[in-house]
């Protein structure tokens, strides 16, 4: 979470303050929706995990790749994180890896570590999301500090196995 | 990374250390900058030490068949010291300093994996962040599981890290609504 997020999260919570102060009615609160929004938007879960997890790999990955060649191109840091980063940290390869070569990277692991305690199929699913929130920070930590801004996302249908979208900004 | 943590990882039971360090770290962090006192966080902590160790309970006793009952202190020391602190942070552990008949004791743990690639500011130690609070609430959480009343707390010490525990009571079984003993 940067700086100015949270410069623009403390004006809109201290706004919120003097505006609830007035309101009575619940139809006028419905009108400041977006400012509520803008105010609480940080206590939500998945996104303090993403946060926890960003360190985690931005510190990780320069643990990792201390003793690796030189990584050049885009193609070869994201191998790098499918090989060695991902069995130092996951503790096994991916099984799949898929590119568009736009920037658009697909990484398949059908026995994600931390899945691996839930019973498999459908079931539970959508409860999976929160699992894979700090996996999700992780990889963008580690992809950030090798120099590729990125997004990452996960979809899951069937436990155990995860599809890791890895999406990457193109350079300016 | 050595060669022998590499081995370890292969066993998809044992993961990387620095993973778990790393996380616990930023885990912290954020705590910190949720509640703003470093005394609220070390209770948050201790709070999900203890919502683990009544789950690290039943793992522990599921994969040590061999653990038997224990009926005083100086086995659930012995226990802890011997087979639940290695088994989980793949360290060794001391018991030491016993006072009150044997009721009240310290552990010593070596070399605490949690305290390797951090450094806690001295100023929120003063405040009252005990860093590796954790511990003690999974202690004592994980005995409560198996009726033991204690309390526990963590203490640093360098790269040691010492958990005071205080025997407080055995629980009983709750007993059916209407029916008294």
């Amino acid at each position: 979470m940067s700086i100015e997020g949270e410069k623009i999260r403390m004006e809109a919570k201290e706004k919120w303050g003097e505006i609830a102060e007035a309101c009575v009615d619940s139809s006028e609160v419905e009108q400041y929706t977006g400012l509520i929004h803008k105010a609480f938007a940080h206590a939500n879960s998945e996104t303090q995990l993403e946060t926890i997890g960003f360190r985690v790999g931005q510190v990780l990955v320069e643990k990792v790749s201390k003793d690796s060649p030189k990584l050049v191109t885009e193609l070869e840091i994201v191998k790098f994180i499918c090989k060695e980063f991902w069995s130092a940290v996951f503790g096994k390869q991916v099984d799949n890896l898929r590119t568009n070569h736009q920037g658009v990277y697909v990484v398949q692991d059908n026995k994600f570590t931390t899945l691996r305690c839930f019973p498999e199929g459908t079931q539970y699913v959508k409860s999976s999301g929160r699992f894979l929130a700090l996996p999700c920070g992780i990889l963008r930590g580690a992809l950030d500090s090798l120099n590729i801004p990125a997004i990452v996302t996960a979809t899951v249908e069937s436990i155990p196995a995860v599809k890791f979208q890895l999406q990457i900004a193109a350079k300016a | 990374m050595s060669k022998n943590a590499k081995q370890n990882l292969a066993d998809s039971k044992k993961m990387s250390a620095e993973l778990f360090c790393l996380t616990y770290g930023s885990l912290v962090t954020e705590l910190l900058r949720d509640y703003e006192d470093p005394k609220e966080v070390t209770m948050q902590l201790d709070k999900m030490g203890f919502n683990m160790g009544t789950r690290l309970a039943d793992d522990f006793l599921a994969k040590n068949s061999n653990v038997p009952r224990c009926t005083d202190c100086r086995q659930i020391a012995e226990v802890l010291c011997k087979n639940a602190i290695p088994c989980y942070l793949g360290t060794t552990a001391n018991s030491s300093n016993w006072v009150g008949g044997d009721r009240e004791f310290t552990i010593v743990i070596e070399n605490n994996p949690l305290n390797e690639l951090v450094q806690v500011p001295p100023n929120l130690l003063a405040a009252g962040l005990s860093y590796s609070q954790v511990i003690a609430g999974a202690i004592r959480g994980a005995l409560e599981a198996v009726h033991f009343k204690v309390y526990a707390t963590a203490m640093e010490n360098g790269a040691n890290t010492e958990i005071r525990i205080r025997f407080d009571s055995v629980l009983k079984d709750n007993l059916p609504a209407g029916e008294d003993d």
